[in-house]
């Protein structure tokens, strides 16, 4: 009835064939080359927090050595976002079902960045070092 | 002339059965720990699903189930999670059956898991940029979205691999997954 087929014979069961070596590890070299130009892009010791709702700037907050406070802004009551004294600032409530904004954890260097997609609102450090520059990286 | 469809009422059946996996698979895929990531991502085990329905029901099918796939994440998470749903969904079936077209059906499943993987989350990606949802950072996000894209790819194409034995008895599998 079903002819026998050879191709699962305990001898030679490959994962992976060259191709896929290949398709596999050029996608990662994009990635990680794409991953090294934005790490190179931001050191700096000045750092700003670009808070943006629906796309527009709501807040620019100065990440200097600060008192530990909470923030709410009025566009979106139900998220608290928390400033730390070292300067770094996370998510700590939010309403979205998926909690990944605050899961993403505190964000302290220039270029680290998280998102609340739900409620649309994005939370990015840019760092600041003369020029700025480093707002060519967002869409727009 | 009418062409007679090949299109059997099982493969229907089987359809319909693959999309229920599909669904069932996304609902286990939330009880497991959440990639680390900035933005959701999903393990995309659902995606298991559609590749056995593009190789051996057919693109129409695996299109259909993206399709359906898309109606049920409306319905349960919104409509933006719908459509970023099925702009991912049918993004990645076309360039997953593209994949095996041109390869001569000879693609491999962890080439069509990697390639659907990587393409649904920038197909996702693409749309949150069409509607200009929310400007996450380029640079920053395209290189998650294709390292995750490329480990959950192997992930189920892992898998589907793994389920091999137990797919020959349901088709004549003349094809080497």
């Amino acid at each position: 009835m079903a002819r026998r087929d050879t191709t699962s014979d305990k001898s030679k069961r490959v994962f992976m064939r060259p191709t896929d070596l290949l398709i596999v590890g050029l996608i990662l070299l994009v990635a990680l080359v794409l991953f090294f130009v934005v790490g190179n892009l931001n050191k700096s010791e000045v750092k700003e927090a670009h808070i943006f709702h629906e796309n527009e700037l709501i807040d620019v907050l100065p990440l200097t050595w600060e008192e530990e406070r909470d923030i709410v802004y009025e566009q979106q009551p139900k998220i608290t976002l928390h400033l730390y004294q070292d300067g770094s600032i996370a998510f700590v409530e939010s309403s979205c079902p998926d909690k990944v904004c605050i899961n993403s954890g505190i964000l302290s260097e220039a270029g680290d960045w998280t998102a609340c997609l739900p409620n649309r609102m994005l939370v990015q450090i840019v760092g600041l070092s003369g020029d700025e520059s480093q707002e060519v990286d967002l869409v727009g | 002339m009418v062409r007679k469809s090949k299109f059997s009422s099982r493969d229907l059946v089987m359809t319909a059965m693959l999309f229920a996996m599909a669904i069932a698979l996304g609902l286990f895929e939330n009880l497991l720990p959440p990639l680390p990531t900035p933005v959701p991502l999903r393990y995309g085990l659902s995606n298991i699903a559609v590749m056995y329905a593009l190789l051996f029901l057919g693109a129409p099918a695996a299109f259909t189930m993206a399709l359906l796939k898309s109606g049920f994440a409306v319905m349960t998470r919104g409509l933006i999670a719908g459509l970023t749903s099925l702009s991912g969904g049918l993004v990645s079936v076309a360039c997953m059956y593209l994949l095996n077209r041109l390869s001569g059906n000879k693609a491999s499943i962890v080439a069509l898991g990697v390639t659907g993987a990587v393409t649904h989350n920038l197909g996702q990606y693409l749309f949150i940029v069409m509607i200009d949802y929310l400007r996450l950072p380029v640079l920053a996000i395209l290189p998650l979205l294709l390292i995750t894209g490329v480990i959950t790819g192997l992930l189920s194409a892992a898998l589907l691999k793994a389920a091999e034995p137990a797919l020959k008895r349901l088709h004549n599998i003349n094809r080497k997954i």
